[in-house]
């Protein structure tokens, strides 16, 4: 049958070649398949040697009129080898195209354009939109997190909305406020990837060394990442839909003692020790011993299962792209529901997008993109980077219930157990949360222009204008809720508001972009390929925002200013301003693909550096050499690549505040009769203040080997950033706040690893990655070294620990005497420290450098596994060598801290007498100097962990079913989220480890069900 | 060729216009300047520019060193209080007042030490640059006078606190900064220089109603300076001129003397640091309602007599049973049991929802205004913190005379106008007493008379008691005895940041 079909098709079109013979042109048909024999749609077909091209359309086929001289087609598709096809004279063409693991084709995005990955002499990692999206994460950051070597993403919660994600290409670039962020750019212009929906992206490049990334200039010190959406295709209309429910939950809580009587027995215990009164009487513990029943007076409450629940979340997606040869166009619209899984808190996300693009001209091509994002976001009002909700969840006892029956037959929040309890306790959760709510709205519209014009054959322009709207509204609202004794029913407190009344405000900001360039591509005598480029860049940046507060309301359920009396209203408003122009440029140059050369530079102006140093020049320069193209290697046919590459170069980190180096009169105001405006100088200014400068050397070395079947990328850098900014210590005398000079310097050098093995074995097909990298810090310049908990030197990473060695618990009295001797006059079952100095005494002077400031390695890994229709993904990832210190900010972690629970983990090996464990110390409570008073390495713990952030299986509904029901492609998935975690940090999250704080909102666990749709 | 360069020529210019059209070609594209601050360049031209920067001098005031922050926790090291049971951040003060004074320790050893030097830079950059505005004569000299007023204050707390420091009289560069200090004679040359010129040019009226410091502030300021320096003669002479100046006299509610609602209209408050809702808050009423930072001690209630003007160790008015009966009302006045609930002036009794216990039993009254009860952050206190008032006018005016010429009558009538005050009516102090004695009823006139108010820890300090009276305290709770050492403790220590920025500055014996 088939044959037949074929032989058919041979004779009509030589009928019909022999019909058109002597015409001018001709017109040639066919059809694309994969290599299943599935049509392939959005091949793109193009003559060779002419600008003549066009894709297949929905059933795979495709129709071209060429003119009789054309020789051959060439057919492309993402994914498969490009295949060429002599025309000579037939009209019609059944093509079949193989799959390839790897190609050698691969372009990359890189600042102002694309490159060959083979023709790389830079470090640029990249990984496509596709891939980013197997984990069904609505976060670009956390998306990222583990799937580049030398980028690390540490999430410090999973807060609704706000992830609270850090960043950081090739370890700590700057101590000082100009920050370690690197810069990120979406189409090209400067933005917050968290605005994305994951399913708009279409690549995320990684520029990671000085090459690829100087032609940022100033900006790019920390790195570059550029993210680009997707486009429409010509001739295809494709509509994609994919939605999916997820349920999420704490990873990790700390099991916190819920037995009310023990928590008294231990909290009376502590005290003693403590050398300070029991807070209960024996016949109050027994009360709650005896009556275990009776959860009204005598509760055991557990605030832990009270507070955390499990929320369901919601996520729908529809991209729709097409166009026809001259225009095309791509939609998409995004929904994301995030409930939180405490009450109160609530993320959701609105984004839209719409790309044109069309050809005016066959030389001339203009475009636009309009992105569109709206967050809202509510939350506890006592949330602020330290988590007071989970603060006081961990930090609530046991023996009281949220509410109780007052005297009066009222209900009421309970504030603590009794008066007796001279402390500052923890509010009551539930109280906090009636107390009022934050509510935080986000507009982000940027729409962009573009124009690219062929002006040669070889020489193309292109600019473009875009201008970023962000707007923000904060809302505030907070009242008094009254709390009472759990004790007596007797009032206690109004749970103490922070910002009683409404408190508003309102920010906008405007950034304006614009760029252009010129490029100059061509090839000489085949062998001579050249690339120039020259470009000019401005932005300017104006912040604006207006604040109001009000007090006093008639009712707690007007929230609106307006409604508030005058008294004690307060106004505030505020603007700044920065501008950069730029001009750019880069040459390559490389011989037969072989020897790569390529220079880029940047020469920058900033406005936040005074005119007379305010321009800078940032240059690199890079090389390449592919061995696996030189003859003698041409003959190894199982190494399709093999490169060796090195670059050196300047970046700038212009983040040195916005006006620092104005001599300005600071404003406040002194009440004489009233209110009067006062002005004073408060600061000294160096007006030589100029950018942080970062010199970055890196080696790399880049195998493929049979296709694939071992890829392998590995890179050496060393990056040293100078003229930090540094405050200079200065006599106090002056009475003026030090000036910020350039002064500090400090060193970065690593390696970065990136391996892989994809295969594919009939119906069966593998990919597995692994990457892994590692920096050591080093300060090399500061002018005073500064000692605490952590140290500040010269030679050491920046922020060491410092602290003294905890050598263990005193088991007796006569190891106590025979000690050192020790501060706060220990008893056995309290810490044991090392006496470092030898002096017989235990002080501050006894503290040593102790390693764990930084990871020793991050890694992470990635499987995909298909088989059929089914499809496997695994993905790990995990930090190594990390240690964080917890003392004094460890609700949930030390016994008593403001009424906190200790952890059943604790009293399960606290020490209880001689020999019994040399591990913990006896039960405390917050604050006894023996065990929390000197800072020492008993706080400091191991945040390594290994987790398995995402195992996703998938299956594609057999294409013989999902044409019956009008479906292209039909996929339904269920995945799961930081659902094994392997690391010996106790209780809460290692992930968070680097806040400083034991207590944060939790991270996630999430499992989602969800299907993909491609109509 | 032609249409070729024709073709080159149309896109260029489109090109060309799309570049123009987008391409910012203004000139200060890239000069931004603040938008919410005052360039200094550009300051000093008028005279709204010479109030500012005057108003500037005295918002340096707004700081712990000058109110209550710094001031009750200079009680504690004085031995009339004691730090709360939840250390709040009393300036370090609870670990001070053990004796552990050390260069390193910070907290407000070292507040004190860059609250003046802040205050001292800014009334420098005024005094140097107002005569570049234009404005008479008269004002320029008003306004001099009192930003040198505030130096004075300034450097006299400086001296106070570290004895000699480092002495400027304009705004100083790092390097000229690097100098090794003058000695405390040098500064109080200057310091009393400052305020002879402030006496010479500031209006004679009273203070209150204008905020400005007025001839009478700096005549209190300078007899307390005198004072401190046993110049006894020129101490009571400055006294003396305030009192027949007649500009002051004592307020009749003692109570409100301390709050706002007294404040507004009040003939004894000579100078202070000034707040005022809302742009001008402090946490006053947060901290001593609240946070309850500063927990008087027994021995500052022992103090206080009975009302028949008889220590309570001889008074047999004296209720040991009930500490509060029969005393002298400015007592209660002063502080309170720790358990005692406010009363409202309505009548209403409101509990204080202390978030910490108190370490003696007892809570400050003075300056805690009940009417703000419950306290919560939203509160803000707006009570002024008083500096210089017309009673320690009295009694360095008593002290200094009896130092004199002995216990005249002229002595007699301060102290006791000082304690008849009404509101007060403590009974005259008994006649015939020696000098001796007359002295031991003065100091501890001050003592109660100021209770709270942070003068203690100095008086101590010049009257050589501190080493006798602090050496007999033992904390309550821990039983820990209390140091002071003579041979290092009358000074505090340069900041050991200080010393290590400026190697010329001395540090002082002992650290």
């Amino acid at each position: 049958m088939r044959l037949q079909k074929k032989l058919l098709l041979t004779i009509s079109s030589c009928f019909l070649f022999c019909l058109f013979a002597t015409a001018q042109t001709k017109k040639i048909t066919g059809n694309v398949k994969d290599p299943d024999n599935n049509p392939l749609v959005g091949v793109t077909v193009k003559i060779k040697g002419i600008n003549q091209s066009t894709v297949t359309s929905s059933d795979g086929s495709f129709s071209i009129q060429v003119t009789n001289n054309a020789k051959a087609m060439v057919f492309s598709y993402v994914g498969m080898e490009t295949q060429e096809v002599s025309i000579s004279g037939k009209t019609n063409f059944l093509i079949q195209l193989r799959t390839v693991a790897y190609s050698l084709n691969d372009v990359v995005v890189v600042g102002y354009g694309t490159q060959k990955k083979v023709n790389l002499t830079g470090s640029v990692a990249s990984i496509s939109g596709q891939e980013l999206i197997k984990r069904p994460s609505t976060n670009v950051q956390n998306l990222l997190q583990g799937k580049i070597a030398g980028l690390q993403v540490s999430s410090a919660f999973g807060k609704p909305g706000n992830e609270g994600n850090t960043l950081r290409i090739r370890g700590l670039g700057t101590f000082s406020s100009a920050g370690s962020d690197p810069l990120v750019l979406i189409n090209g212009i400067n933005g917050d990837m968290t605005n994305l929906d994951p399913n708009d992206i279409e690549s995320v490049s990684v520029l990671k060394d000085a090459a690829s990334s100087s032609i940022y200039g100033a900006r790019a010190a920390n790195g570059v990442i550029l993210i680009t959406t997707k486009k429409g295709k010509a001739q295809v209309l494709s509509i994609d839909f994919n939605s999916n429910v997820q349920f999420q939950s704490a990873t990790r809580l700390p099991e916190l003692l819920s037995n009310s009587a023990d928590y008294m027995k231990y909290w009376n215990e502590g005290r003693v020790r403590s050398g300070q009164i029991p807070y209960f009487s024996q016949q109050e513990i027994d009360a709650y011993r005896n009556n275990p029943n009776d959860p009204v007076r005598y509760p055991n409450f557990n605030w832990i299962d009270h507070c955390f629940k499990t929320a369901i979340t919601n996520n729908q997606s529809l991209n729709i792209g097409g166009g026809n040869e001259k225009s095309t166009f791509n939609l998409s619209l995004g929904y994301y529901d995030q409930p939180g899984i405490t009450s109160l808190y609530g993320f959701k996300k609105y984004n839209a997008r719409l790309s044109v693009e069309t050809k005016v001209k066959e030389w001339l091509t203009v475009g636009g993109d309009i992105q569109f994002v709206n967050k809202d976001i509510v939350k506890s009002n006592w949330d602020n980077d330290v988590d007071y909700q989970v603060l006081a969840i961990y930090g609530a006892g046991p023996l009281y219930n949220p509410t109780m029956t007052l005297p009066d037959g009222t209900t009421g929040y309970v504030a603590r157990y009794g008066s007796n309890i001279g402390e500052w306790t923890v509010r009551n959760p539930d109280a906090q949360d009636a107390s009022g709510i934050k509510k935080d709205v986000r507009y982000n519209v940027v729409p962009q222009f573009y124009a690219e014009a062929k002006i040669l054959k070889d020489l193309t322009w292109s600019a473009k204008g875009a201008v970023t709207f962000d707007y923000t509204s904060l809302k505030n609202h907070e009242h008094a809720v009254n709390n009472y004794y759990f004790k007596d029913g007797t009032f206690a407190h109004n749970n103490a508001p922070q910002t009683l009344g409404v408190q508003d405000y309102w920010s906008t900001n405007v950034l304006k972009t614009f760029y252009s360039t010129l490029n100059y591509r061509k090839v000489f005598n085949g062998t001579h390929n050249v690339n120039i480029l020259a470009g000019y860049n401005q932005e300017s940046n104006l912040f604006r925002s207006i604040g109001g507060t009000k007090v006093t309301f008639p009712t707690i359920d007007l929230r609106e200013i307006d409604a508030g009396s005058a008294l004690g209203q307060t106004t505030s408003g505020s603007a700044s301003e920065w501008s950069i122009r730029s001009l750019f440029g880069r040459m390559a140059y490389n011989f037969k693909d072989k020897y790569l050369f390529e220079a880029n530079a940047r020469y920058d102006g900033t406005s936040r550096i005074a005119p007379a140093n305010r321009w800078g020049f940032f240059p690199s320069v890079s090389a390449g050499w592919r061995l696996s193209e030189e003859s003698f290697m041409k003959n190894i046919t199982w190494l399709q690549n093999l490169k060796i590459r090195g670059s050196w170069g300047q970046l700038g980190n212009q983040n040195v505040g916005t006006y620092p180096y104005q001599e300005v009169l600071s404003t406040t105001s002194y009440p004489f009769s009233t209110a009067y405006p006062a002005a004073y100088v408060n600061r000294m200014v160096d007006k030589s203040l100029k950018w942080e400068t970062t010199t970055m050397t890196d080696f790399g070395v880049d195998i493929n080997v049979k296709d694939g079947l071992f890829t392998a990328t590995f890179d050496w850098f060393n990056k040293v950033t100078d003229n930090i900014l540094y405050s200079i210590p200065i006599p106090a005398s002056v009475g003026l706040s030090a000036p910020t000079v350039n002064y500090g310097k400090m060193k970065n050098k690593g390696f970065e690893i990136q391996v892989g093995t994809a295969k594919q074995l009939g119906n069966f097909k593998y990919d597995v990655n692994f990457n892994l990298s590692h920096f050591k810090n080093e300060v090399l310049r500061i002018l005073a070294p500064s000692y605490g908990n952590t140290t500040i030197q010269e030679g050491l990473p920046f922020n060491s620990y410092y602290m003294v060695e905890w050598d263990g618990i005193f088991q007796n009295q006569a190891e106590i005497d025979k000690s050192p001797k020790h501060p706060f006059n220990p008893k056995p079952g309290d810490l044991k420290y090392k006496d470092a100095n030898g002096d017989g005494i235990i002080n501050p002077k006894d503290r040593v450098v102790v390693p764990g400031a930084y990871p020793k390695f991050i890694y992470g890994g990635s499987l995909n596994l298909s088989w059929k229709n089914f499809d496997l993904t695994a993905f790990v990832q995990g930090l190594y060598g990390l240690k964080a210190t917890t003392q004094g900010l460890s609700w949930g972690l030390v016994p008593y801290i403001q009424g906190s629970p200790p952890p059943v983990d604790f009293i399960k090996n606290m020490w209880t007498g001689e020999g019994s464990t040399n591990k913990n110390p006896a039960m405390y409570i917050s604050g006894y100097g023996p065990v929390t008073g000197t800072t020492s390495t008993y706080w400091l713990l191991d945040a390594s962990y290994l987790r398995l952030k995402n195992l996703a299986i998938g299956y594609n509904i057999p294409k013989s079913i999902t044409r019956k029901i009008g479906l292209q492609d039909l996929n339904v998935y269920a995945s799961g989220d930081n659902i094994l975690t392997f690391t010996k940090w106790p209780g809460s999250d290692p992930e968070k480890a680097n806040t400083g704080w034991f207590e944060s909102y939790p991270q996630l666990v999430t499992y989602t069900l969800g299907i993909r749709v491609k109509l | 060729m032609n249409k070729y360069i024709k073709n080159i020529a149309v896109k260029s210019s489109i090109i060309g216009f799309i570049t123009l059209f987008f391409t910012s070609c203004e000139k200060g594209f890239l000069n931004k300047n603040p938008l919410t601050q005052i360039s200094s360049p550009t300051f000093w031209k008028t005279q709204g520019d010479a109030d500012m920067a005057l108003a500037g001098c005295y918002a340096r005031l707004n700081c712990n060193t000058f109110n209550y922050e710094g001031n009750m926790a200079l009680d504690i090291m004085a031995g009339d209080a004691n730090e709360g049971a939840q250390s709040l951040g009393a300036n370090s003060t609870g670990t001070f007042a053990l004796g552990q004074i050390e260069s390193t320790s910070g907290g407000l050893l070292a507040n004190v030490y860059n609250d003046c030097f802040r205050g001292i830079a800014t009334c420098n950059f005024f005094l140097e640059n107002i005569d570049k505005v234009p404005v008479t004569d008269a004002i320029k000299t008003q306004y001099k006078g009192e930003a040198r007023f505030l130096r004075a204050l300034f450097y006299f707390t400086l001296t106070d606190f570290y004895g000699g420091v480092p002495l400027y009289t304009k705004l100083v560069t790092i390097d000229e900064a690097k100098v090794k200090q003058s000695t405390k004679e040098e500064v109080m040359v200057q310091v009393v220089a400052d305020l002879d010129m402030a006496i010479a040019s500031l209006a004679n009226t009273e203070y209150q109603t204008a905020g400005h410091a007025v001839k009478g502030s700096a005549l209190a300021l300078k007899s307390r300076v005198l004072l401190f320096q046993k110049d006894w003669a020129g101490a009571a002479a400055s006294a003396n001129q305030v009192m027949t100046d007649g500009k002051f006299s004592l307020y009749n509610n003692y109570k409100n003397l301390f709050l706002t609602v007294g404040q507004n209209v009040n003939p004894e408050i000579m100078f202070s640091t000034r707040y005022l809702n809302p742009d001008n808050f402090s946490q006053q009423d947060i901290r001593i309602e609240w946070h309850a930072i500063w927990n008087p001690r027994q021995e500052l209630v022992n103090a206080f007599e009975c009302t028949d003007g008889l220590p309570i160790t001889t008074s047999p008015l004296y209720n040991p049973a009930n500490w509060k009966l029969n005393r002298d009302p400015r007592l209660l006045l002063t502080l309170k049991a720790f358990s005692d609930p406010a009363v409202k002036a309505s009548g209403q009794v409101v509990p204080y929802a202390y978030n910490g216990g108190s370490t003696t039993g007892y809570e400050p009254t003075k300056g805690a205004d009940v009417e703000a009860l419950p306290v919560d952050y939203s509160t803000k206190s707006e009570q002024d913190w008083i500096l210089l008032r017309y009673a320690e006018v009295l009694l360095n005016f008593a002290e200094a005379t009896n130092e004199v010429s002995g216990p005249t009558v002229a002595v007699y009538n301060a102290i006791n106008l000082v304690r008849g005050r009404p509101s007060i009516n403590m009974p005259p102090i008994p006649a015939g007493l020696t000098k001796d004695s007359m002295r031991t009823r003065i100091w501890n006139e001050r003592r109660v008379e100021f209770g709270m108010e942070g003068r203690r820890y100095s008086d101590i300090r010049r009257w050589k008691l501190a080493e006798t009276y602090i050496n007999s305290l033992v904390e309550p709770g821990s039983g820990v005895r209390r140091v002071f050492n003579p041979a290092k403790h009358y000074l505090w220590p340069f900041p050991q940041s200080e010393i290590d920025v400026n190697k010329n500055l001395m540090q002082n014996p002992g650290y």
